[in-house]
């Protein structure tokens, strides 16, 4: 397998084209800051982006190949667009590098490629090790998905939390209910005590009635319906206030409800106008399209008139050797007629390969337009539906006004009914005086009103009661309001229920943490072993993920390994990860630090890279500083010292 | 008045639940989801039972 990789407008490279093989040791020798570092960086970048996760964009940062504020560092300086083309095998791979903007790929990569085929001095693992870092927790999210089910599983307790808390109201609530009904039939029972007294001292002065003056007696019982008659009304109007404050209650209540939506509406409006902001206008996205639209149409024409030359060079061929394809006469050279028609070739492959990323490009912007045409869609249905509510929100208003009104005329007839209501209670207090005075009722009529007191504290007490039962029948659970007597079962359906899952999102990450430890082990013995260290064993710890490092019978810790030490570990370890958790892409790429190692060592290194590269086809690419610009490839133990 | 919803009177089982949550957290872990899409997804299936 070959790799054909052209850059155009890349660090240092104008035009530049490059090529390695598989099966070898490609050693790619160039001078300090010609840009060998570069090369490797632009095939990272092919197979990497485009990146999706935190920890990735920030390695990409700090290797130099990509900014989330451009300019993007790959790109030439003072070129608005670098191209990095790549072949292998018929996949062929486009990024265009927009200087001022991001990087564009024709086919997705996988961004574990910067964590497991690219070392590095600046490379993650190599960064970190160096550091005297001794862990490899942090690769754990880039090849797994330990992180993702670690923010559900947070995710999860705090629901969990929530719902454990509403089953403690509940069960407080359940029995605060339980005690205010104990507390009802109490009541209910003294009110039945109470109104019986009350039954029976009326019979009393009934017959004591009997006794008085015929006329007196009239006048008292006319006055004492009356009395009667103004509580009866009084009690109705104090009804309809009750009623007309609950609706207003209620109403208050909805207009809360509605500018409570207002609000989720006008954040809404602000990020939609935000994201435009960010995505620019429609106008913009579809002159942009239509510039690529005009490119392509230009390269189609390009392709068609280089098709006609291929054509044209390739019918020339069919003549006759010695006959030239213009006069008829004269000099013809096949071999210049068959180099012309590869050249062609070549020139018709380049134009394919524009118009293909110019076509990703101008997918992603025709996805950006659709963005751009849904959030406006949106944008009026948003406003339409805010005016809705503020139209609602008014009616309320509206509905309030009259019922306020009523209100405030049933307190002022309350008022009155209690006025005449006093007059009609002097009155009978005077006729009761006088009763009093000729008999024997007046211990009676004190009971009455003792009892009648009591009988308005009992009543009182009652109401108010039936209304705390009415406040607390109702819990809300996840915003849902849920009748109390359903609450405590549904909260422990969900408690058991999202028990388990905690229990199978925590069986997940460790299965998740174990399955990485075991890959990585499994192959750093292969390494070790294959290389022939017989002192060394390197493995992590299942648990912590901790790099442990014993060198025969003695542990050793990566702080306290000398530079060069580190270095060989780093590379070990970057060889184990690559074989583990990406071996299916067959690139792997070194920039210098291997030659930097002692003879003997690096010698070892590399023997086994030549080995692993002709078991496993893999294109392995050596960077190391050279007087002049080679690519050299080594495809036997005996040339490896070529390399020194 | 106010807004208690409707409770199915169906009787559901925690295996019933737990069987829907991990299929949605499958599914939230296959495309990444960020943490409030994770919560407003995970209470969305809860609320159905």
């Amino acid at each position: 397998m070959n790799l054909n990789v052209k850059l155009t407008n890349i660090s240092n490279f104008e035009h530049s084209e490059f090529n390695f093989r598989s099966g070898c040791i490609n050693i790619l020798e160039m001078p300090n800051a010609a840009g060998k570092s570069a090369i490797l960086k632009a095939i990272a970048t092919a197979y990497s982006f485009p990146l999706k996760s935190r920890i990735a964009e920030e390695s990409a940062t700090r290797l130099g190949i990509w900014r989330k504020v451009p300019p993007q560092p790959l790109a030439k300086i003072g070129s608005s667009r670098g191209i990095i083309e790549i072949k292998a095998n018929g996949d062929v791979r486009t990024c265009i590098i927009e200087t001022q903007e991001d990087i564009i790929v024709n086919q997705d990569g996988d961004e574990k490629f910067l964590f497991t085929s690219f070392v590095s001095i600046e490379s993650e693992l190599f960064r970190r090790i160096s550091g005297g870092e001794d862990s490899l927790k942090w690769l754990l999210p880039a090849v797994s998905k330990v992180e993702d089910y670690e923010r559900v599983l947070n995710v999860v307790f705090s629901i969990f939390d929530k719902i454990e808390k509403s089953l403690q109201i509940t069960k407080d609530k359940k029995s605060h209910l339980e005690l205010l009904k104990s507390e009802i039939e109490r009541t209910k029972e003294e009110l039945t005590i109470v109104e019986q007294e009350l039954e029976d001292i009326n019979q009393e002065i009934e017959k004591a009635k009997d006794k008085m003056d015929p006329e007196l007696k009239k006048k008292y019982e006319k006055t004492s319906a009356k009395i009667e008659n103004l509580r009866t009304k009084i009690n109705e109007k104090e009804k309809e206030v009750k009623n007309s404050s609950n609706d207003l209650r209620r109403l208050a209540k909805e207009i809360e409800r509605h500018k409570k939506e207002l609000e989720d509406i006008d954040t809404k409006i602000s990020e939609i106008d935000v994201e435009l902001k960010q995505l620019g206008t429609d106008k913009e996205v579809k002159r942009e399209i239509e510039n690529i639209e005009k490119e392509l149409d230009d390269l189609g024409k390009k392709r068609a008139i280089i098709q006609y030359r291929l054509k044209m060079f390739k019918s020339a061929l069919s003549l006759n050797e010695g006959t030239c394809p213009l006069c008829g006469s004269g000099e013809f050279n096949k071999n210049y007629i068959q180099n012309r028609i590869e050249e062609t070739q070549r020139e018709l492959n380049k134009t394919d390969s524009e118009a293909r990323a110019f076509t990703a490009k101008k997918e992603n912007l025709a996805r950006k337009l659709e963005r751009i045409k849904d959030l406006n869609k949106k944008l009026p249905e948003l406003l339409d539906k805010k005016q809705y509510i503020e139209r609602e929100i008014d009616k309320l208003h509206r509905e309030i006004e009259p019922i306020e009104l009523k209100t405030r005329s049933l307190d002022n007839e309350i008022k009155a009914l209690k006025s005449e209501l006093a007059e009609k209670e002097e009155l009978l207090n005077k006729l009761r005086e006088k009763i009093m005075e000729k008999s024997e009722v007046k211990e009676l009529y004190r009971k009455i009103e003792l009892l009648l007191e009591r009988k308005g504290e009992l009543s009182a007490r009652l109401s108010q009661k039936y209304e705390e039962i009415e406040e607390i029948s109702k819990i809300n659970i996840l915003e849902r309001e849920i009748p109390l007597d359903r609450a405590e079962e549904l909260c422990k359906l969900y408690i058991a229920a999202l028990n388990e899952v905690l229990n199978w999102l925590k069986n997940r990450i460790n299965e998740q943490k174990k399955g990485f430890a075991e890959r990585f082990n499994k192959s750093i013995d292969n390494v070790i072993t294959r290389l022939k260290f017989k002192n060394l064993k390197v493995w992590i710890d299942s648990e912590d993920l901790r790099i442990l490092i014993k060198r025969g019978e003695s542990h050793q810790l990566i702080a306290s390994l000398s530079l060069s030490e580190k270095s060989v570990i780093a590379v070990l370890l970057q060889i184990a990860i690559k074989e583990a958790f990406l071996p299916k892409v067959p690139i792997f790429l070194i920039d210098e630090v291997i030659t930097d190692f002692d003879k003997e060592r690096a010698y070892e290194v590399i023997k086994y890279l030549l080995e692993v590269a002709k078991e496993k086809d893999w294109i392995i690419i050596l960077a190391k500083v050279g007087e002049k610009s080679s690519i050299m490839q080594i495809s036997s133990i005996d040339e490896i010292t070529k390399i020194f | 008045m106010g807004n208690v919803q409707n409770i199915s009177s169906k009787r559901n089982s925690p295996e019933d639940i737990i069987k829907a949550l991990i299929n949605v957290i499958e599914g939230l872990v296959e495309e990444r989801a960020p943490t409030d899409v994770i919560e407003e997804k995970i209470i969305e299936e809860l609320r159905r039972f």
